[in-house]
């Protein structure tokens, strides 16, 4: 390559690199470090080993199993429902654009705000649903959609109304890109409608479905806003994600040894699904 | 389509300009308001300042609705400015929901303001610690004099020696209890509960005559409301504090065990979902007839007022004393607020703002504006205090032992509220017996403390 | 012969376009009714807003207002800095192959990946050192770091499907490398640089949980601090939180729906925050 070249890659990305060093690299290098360390009382500024795990071992079995039902319990409905509004809207009829633009509206709106639009929704007093189902007489208690059986639920659900107009939009462009020449031939050969879907529609969606898949599951595991905004990981330990763990360690108990902790778990597994996703990715290119 | 990117910034841009133009209009509207009492305190400075060249600039933060504070603070800065041409006062607003979260960065990044409105159980704060100045040197004995004993003994500070907080208001819990819903279930609006055990059989009478809830526990999660609630009765039974000078657990004992069981037998009556509920939710069930009993502080008195006009003694809100345990000890939770100064660098001028602030008639202002109760006697004067319900939150504070907030020999506070949280929200959600909560939060408290040491 | 549709598919197909847009609008329908009722009516039953107390929406922008355009600043910002930084970048990397290209696009990657909130306790830390917290520099520095993955993914696809041709001739023509960036490559790449800005605008306006770290002033919020910080207030203004709220969504939904168009492209074209 010609000294030119490289001298103009280089400058290119050098504000990228130093961006990304500066906000990410180091941070995470010191977040592996921290979690080692001590920061509170006589331990400060030590190395403990495992002591940062050792506080948090008995919150971990649990709030790892809460975190992946909120991500699995969000995003394969998420999924599924984006995939049928994608088919729904695959045909043009009257009022489709209203229909697309309507269910993609949650997308576009900060999560925090997501949340309080819920709890007005969830409101055991004034909530729309708990007085609808009142006024057509399902029931005649308020039901406690935050109360502990039911909050890792309901803010599930403010996750999928949240993620389906992600999957929405990747679905509805895939659609669009599968050949006519496919429909037309299984017509030909007389499959109805519900065999076209499970033998052309969904076999030629596999790349898609496998990289919203993806991106979907990372991006809800640590997803914030929504919980706090809703529940604030309560009641009890319902809804305590690692996220709202990582953000307790830090700002309540103030120890920044336990915060990396759990930020070193959620690290291990994004890492993980990145290296998958980036195999899969290779496979696909290839 | 080219044009695209122009387009969006152009947006971005004129949008900007927009709210540019149109936000010191909203400022205007919300802060021209003071209230008829504030006047009073402007016009009542006569003090003269020194004349030095030099001006120093300090900033004062009293969290709470802009509004409000605005409505008291802006006269008093005003006034106290036009008698120390020295001093330079900017006010700061912050909600209290956006203090409390971001304090801890105030601190860090030392932006704080160098006068607060603060709490007294959060001066070891490990944020907030090193940076609260001794006050001692720069205000004078008759200063101290003039705030009553009991609410000194109230925020004696440890081992920190020498004055580094200044009370300016006490805010004890009262009962409030709707006198319409009483009626409701027959029992007699005019004579409320006293005891524990009438507390109980009034609650389950509500309860089971009206099917409304009888009393509100607030339990709602990453607040301090459910804590300041159990901690009530433990202080009530234990008599003692929640935790020791050494930030150890009191209440692993039987009188402890005996306030949780009783919390176990009422939290049956309280609404359903008590984790649904903040003392802001429970207020208007109060005010609308919806609950029977709401243990909770002056802060509740403006929702009621805004219905129901000054005079709450003629409402179908009742207040009085929190009943009593079985040991009949006139024991109390209180929590004060009151003001630090931060910054050796300002310290004088702090401390004179301070002091003014903390003069009879603002300090009678900030209490009318923010709904706080009386702290000197002299505030009874004031027409708005002359309704005998401000009696029962003056009472509380002046007769009885209080115990106030916990965590204050601790680096961190919030920890401990955090931490007991989860196990009282099990205990009023009937997931822990009052035994096994015993314990689990004895080790809960206990396992903060070991994580500082 | 896919056109004939029976009444049942229609009806179907009726029903669940109403289901679908009922699931949409629910929150921001509750929202829009608790807006438009007093604080002392709050407790009411109401199916369909009874009350239409506009004041609230006035009270409320008068709360907001600085704080929508705090969020302005902040988003355009880190618009701006994302793209200046981005674009060259994405170019080299979509013109040349060279020998890191793979572990850059990789950091990329992993960087879309990790949610800010698992390095912003650290991150937390560093900026405190240098005397950096509460400060819009930092913020929008790390609101452009978060984007960047995302719009050079963006900017890297439009720039590969840009013809080789166009600055190999301006080469021969005697531009230079950034003559040739500048003058040839960023104005056809109108709607890519746009698609990118859009993602970074919108991230960033509804971005909670970096300032929620290192902000503290209020007065430097951006709106969804500030909407949040309403939610636990000593009374909860639930009226002045929806209206608010309600208020402060218009900017990304506007926005939303006048480049519906290219965000959906945008998303196809690579990976986009969910």
């Amino acid at each position: 390559m010609k000294a030119i070249h490289r001298k103009r890659i280089i400058l290119s990305l050098l504000p990228l690199a130093l961006m990304l060093l500066f906000i990410y690299a180091y941070p995470l290098l010191r977040v592996c470090v921290s979690a080692f360390m001590g920061f509170t009382g006589s331990s400060a500024g030590k190395f403990v080993g495992l002591k940062n795990f050792q506080i948090i071992q008995s919150d971990i079995p649990k709030t790892v199993a809460t975190t992946l039902i909120w991500t699995f319990g969000s995003v394969l409905p998420a999924m599924v429902l984006g995939l049928a509004l994608a088919v729904l809207c695959s045909r043009d009829f009257r009022g489709k654009r209203a229909v697309v633009s309507i269910n993609l509206l949650p997308y576009a709106i900060p999560l925090i705000i997501v949340a309080s639009c819920w709890r007005f929704v969830y409101n055991p007093d004034f909530g729309i649903i708990n007085i609808f189902l009142k006024k057509i007489g399902v029931i005649t208690d308020s039901i406690s959609f935050l109360g502990y059986k039911n909050a890792l639920l309901s803010v599930i659900v403010a996750r999928i109304w949240r993620a389906t107009p992600f999957a929405f939009m990747n679905y509805y462009s895939a659609l669009t890109t599968i050949p006519a020449e496919q429909y037309e031939a299984a017509c030909v050969d007389g499959a109805n409608p519900v065999q076209r879907f499970f033998r052309i529609t969904l076999p030629n969606l596999k790349t898609i479905t496998a990289s919203t898949l993806i991106v979907l599951t990372v991006w809800t595991f640590l997803v914030f806003d929504i919980i706090y905004g809703m529940t604030g990981g309560g009641p009890v330990d319902a809804t305590k994600t690692i996220s709202m763990r990582i953000y307790q360690e830090m700002f309540s108990m103030k120890n920044l040894g336990t915060a990396s902790a759990w930020s070193l778990i959620a690290i291990a597994v994004l890492v993980t699904i990145t290296i998958l996703y980036w195999k899969f990715m290779d496979k696909e290119d290839a | 389509m080219k044009k695209l990117l122009c387009i969006v910034l152009c947006i971005a841009l004129v949008s900007t300009m927009l709210f540019a133009c149109s936000s010191p209009a909203a400022t205007e509207t919300t802060t021209t308001e003071p209230t008829e009492t504030t006047e009073t305190a402007t016009t009542e400075t006569t003090e003269t300042a020194p004349s030095s060249g030099e001006v120093t600039t300090i900033t004062v933060l009293r969290p709470g609705d802009e509004e409000k504070v605005a409505s008291f603070m802006e006269p008093a800065i005003a006034a106290f400015e036009a008698a120390n041409p020295d001093i330079n006062v900017e006010i700061m607003y912050e909600s209290w929901t956006g203090w409390i979260q971001t304090y801890p960065t105030y601190f860090e990044a030392d932006t704080q303001p160098d006068v607060i409105f603060w709490w007294d159980n959060k001066l070891y704060d490990s944020s907030a610690h090193e940076h609260i100045v001794n006050l001692s040197n720069y205000l004078s004995a008759d200063f101290f004099a003039q705030i009553p004993d009991g609410v000194w003994n109230l925020v004696s500070t440890g081992d920190m020696d020498g004055v580094y907080y200044v009370p300016s208001s006490v805010d004890t819990f009262v009962l409030y209890y709707n006198k319409d819903v009483f009626t409701a279930a027959g029992l007699d609006p005019n004579s409320p509960p006293t005891t524990w055990d009438e507390l109980l059989s009034a609650a389950k009478t509500i309860y089971e005559k009206t099917g409304m809830p009888g009393i509100g526990i607030p339990a709602i999660t990453g607040s301090e409301v459910l804590e300041e609630f159990v901690g009530l009765f433990l202080n009530q039974a234990t008599g003692a504090a929640i935790l020791d000078s050494s930030s150890m657990p009191q209440f692993n004992t039987p009188e402890g065990l005996e306030a949780l069981t009783f919390l176990s037998q009422l939290a049956p009556y309280a609404q359903t979902s008590p984790t649904e509920y903040g003392r802001g939710e429970l207020r208007p069930l109060m005010r609308d007839g919806q609950l029977g009993m709401l243990i909770d502080g002056p802060w509740a008195v403006p929702t009621f007022k805004a219905a129901y006009g000054d005079d709450l003694d003629n409402s179908p809100i009742g207040i009085t004393y929190v009943p009593l345990a079985a040991n009949g000890n006139k024991i109390g939770w209180a929590g004060t607020n009151g003001w630090i100064a931060t910054r050796e660098s300002t310290a004088a001028a702090s401390a004179k703002l301070i002091e003014y602030l903390m003069s009879p008639e603002v300090l009678l202002a900030h209490h009318l504006a923010y709904g706080s109760a009386p702290l000197y006697e002299s505030e009874f004067d004031n027409a708005a205090f002359q309704y005998d319900y401000w009696k029962v939150y003056y009472d509380e504070a002046q007769n009885w032992t209080l115990y106030g907030m916990i965590g204050r020999n601790s680096a961190t506070p919030a920890a401990y509220y955090t931490a007991l949280e989860e196990v009282w929200q099990q205990l009023v959600l009937g997931q822990l017996s009052a035994e096994d909560a015993l314990a689990a939060a004895t080790a809960a408290a206990e396992g903060v403390t070991a994580r500082n040491n | 012969m896919l056109n004939r549709e029976s009444l049942a598919v229609k009806v179907i197909r009726v029903f669940l376009s109403a289901a679908f847009c009922l699931f949409a609008l629910v929150p921001i329908y509750s929202a829009l009714i608790v807006a438009l009722t007093p604080y002392s009516n709050m407790l009411e039953a109401q199916l369909f807003p009874h009350y239409f107390e506009l004041s609230n929406f006035v009270s409320a922008f008068d709360l907001i207002g600085d704080n929508i355009l705090n969020s302005f600043i902040y988003a355009t910002s880190a618009t701006l800095l994302t793209t200046a930084i981005s674009v060259p970048a994405a170019y080299a990397i979509a013109r040349y192959r060279f020998k890191f290209r793979r572990a850059v696009l990789f950091s990329l990657l992993l960087t879309q990946m990790m949610a800010g909130i698992v390095i912003l306790p650290t991150l937390y830390k560093t900026f405190n050192a240098l005397g950096m917290l509460d400060s819009p520099l930092s913020l929008i520095l790390v609101y452009s770091a978060v984007n960047l993955a995302l719009v050079v993914t963006i900017h890297h696809g439009y720039f590969a499907s840009l013809p080789r041709e166009i600055d190999e001739a301006a080469e021969i023509d005697g531009c230079n490398y950034l003559q040739t960036l500048w003058r040839i490559i960023f104005p056809i790449s109108g709607p890519g640089i746009a698609v990118g800005a859009i993602f970074v605008f919108i991230n960033s306006y509804n971005e909670f949980v970096i300032p929620l770290f290192l902000l503290s002033s209020a007065k430097q919020y951006p709106l969804t601090l500030t909407v949040y910080s309403l939610v636990t207030d000593t009374t909860i203004r639930w009226h002045i939180m929806a209206a608010a709220s309600l208020i402060g969504i218009i900017p990304p939904v506007a926005i939303f729906t006048f480049f519906q168009k290219y965000i959906i492209k945008g998303v196809t074209s690579g990976a986009v925050k969910g």
